[in-house]
């Protein structure tokens, strides 16, 4: 019983093979148009299917320059629709968003106070290669982000208030300020990781902070390390989000 | 008033060249930047086809829309040009195009490209026409003395034409009627929104 069926198998197997074979190769036929003369079209890719080739489609050029040997790169609309479109939209509403969330924050709450006033008494939290780190990441962090909402939002919101020209003389310097800056923001970034990771790795009394909610909920003051697990949060955070941006912008 | 594009024929292009060097000597166009180039698809092998590239002139450009500065401008004939002086050099018009048509004159690190230089058409740029600010920045203003790009005249198989789109797709058209067989009109389906329906 078992032979006879594998016998069938077999013989199946064998005539898909072949039957493959066959509709593979290529019917000779088709190289020829109606009249017998060889069709020169047949062997022509065509712009469809050139298309569906990505990244880009190339050729052999005479110049010896070899981004010009580029027919074309269908990648260029999704480029397109990603910055005119994707981009306008994620923009404006992670921004407008977050200065909206805050603003309520501060509405609904209100300041938060230290519960038996100021002291008047300092201690040192930060030493000062620490505090360099820092002001370093922050201050290239926000020259990078306002040059960079001037490329992204600049033609929707200053060019209709300054002239042409000044817009784009601004821009220029908006340009080569944020690519110069971008190399003092990845110092930073690298320092401060390499200076805070240990103290950010989450650890057991985080979890009694988060109970009590950071201390909004229960208790005015929650338990936690040198970072509490919000801090630690923001930690992680621009961590993933700066390599996140290398990544991308150093193309 | 006519809408101008850009028709390669790729099976009558012999890749000599000609429109490359017409439009390099008559614009007298920057070292190391061919406005127009002929890539050659499938070089030495069956179905080798070469298609003269240079800027299409889409109808929506991608590299007006995304351009920062919103330095580039559509004529009445359909012509998509730009100004380099509002120019800021920042590469997106280039990652835009799908056929890569916008170049840049410098290569450096952290973004000095220079200003970006491309197919005009033959029709100069927003300076006064026929002046030596316009000839210096953008090269010849053919269009506003009514002759044709210079690439399309010299071509020497008359594979590259250029004028008014329904014109030279009508000639297009004619030909591969004619002569029976044709791999259809390279990008204009990208560029222009249309085939041609032959």
């Amino acid at each position: 019983m078992i032979r006879h069926l594998a016998r069938i198998f077999s013989v199946i197997i064998a005539a898909s093979a072949i039957l493959t074979m066959i509709a593979a190769t290529p019917a000779p036929a088709q190289q020829f148009g109606p009249d017998g003369a060889p069709n020169p079209t047949a062997s022509v890719e065509s712009e469809q299917k050139l298309l569906q080739q990505s990244p880009r489609i190339e050729g052999q050029i005479a110049q010896p320059n070899e981004r010009e040997r580029v027919l074309m790169q269908p990648a260029g609309r999704q480029w397109d629709y990603f910055h005119e479109v994707l981009l306008h939209w994620l923009g404006a509403i992670v921004i407008l968003g977050m200065i909206a969330t805050l603003g309520a924050a501060y509405l609904i709450m209100g300041r938060i106070r230290i519960s038996k006033g100021r002291s008047g008494q300092k201690v040192r939290r930060f030493n000062a290669f620490e505090r360099f780190s820092h002001w370093l990441t922050a201050i290239s962090f926000v020259v990078l982000g306002l040059t960079g909402l001037n490329i992204t939002f600049g033609k929707l919101l200053l060019l209709p208030v300054i002239r042409p020209e000044a817009f784009s003389s601004e821009s220029q310097i908006a340009k080569y300020t944020h690519n110069f800056v971008s190399v003092s923001f990845v110092i930073g970034l690298v320092l401060i990781v390499s200076i805070w990771i240990k103290d950010n790795i989450p650890q057991k009394v985080d979890i009694e902070w988060i109970k009590q909610g950071g201390g909004f909920i229960k208790s005015k003051h929650a338990p936690s390390g040198r970072f509490n697990p919000g801090e630690k949060l923001v930690f992680w955070f621009a961590l993933g989000a700066g390599v996140l941006l290398l990544s991308r912008d150093i193309c | 008033m006519a809408r101008v594009k850009f028709l390669c024929d790729a099976d009558r292009c012999i890749e000599c060249n000609a429109c490359v060097t017409a439009c390099k000597n008559e614009h007298e166009v920057p070292w190391g930047i061919n406005r127009r180039r002929v890539v050659t698809i499938n070089d030495g092998k069956p179905g080798e086809r070469s298609v003269s590239m240079a800027c299409m002139h889409c109808t929506d450009a991608p590299c007006a829309a995304v351009c920062p500065v919103s330095c580039f401008y559509t004529t009445a004939d359909g012509v998509v040009l730009h100004s380099k002086d509002l120019c800021i050099g920042c590469g997106y018009c280039f990652y835009a195009c799908p056929f890569g048509a916008p170049q840049y004159p410098k290569v450096g690190n952290f973004g000095s490209r220079g200003k970006m230089d491309k197919c005009t058409y033959c029709a100069g740029g927003p300076e006064d026409d026929n002046t030596l600010a316009e000839y210096t920045q953008y090269g010849a203003n053919r269009l506003v003395e009514g002759k044709l790009p210079i690439c399309a005249e010299m071509c020497s198989t008359k594979s590259l034409l250029a004028g008014d789109g329904a014109i030279i797709a009508e000639i297009y058209k004619e030909r591969v009627m004619k002569r029976g067989y044709g791999s259809g009109a390279w990008g204009w389906k990208t560029a222009y929104h249309e085939g041609i329906a032959v």
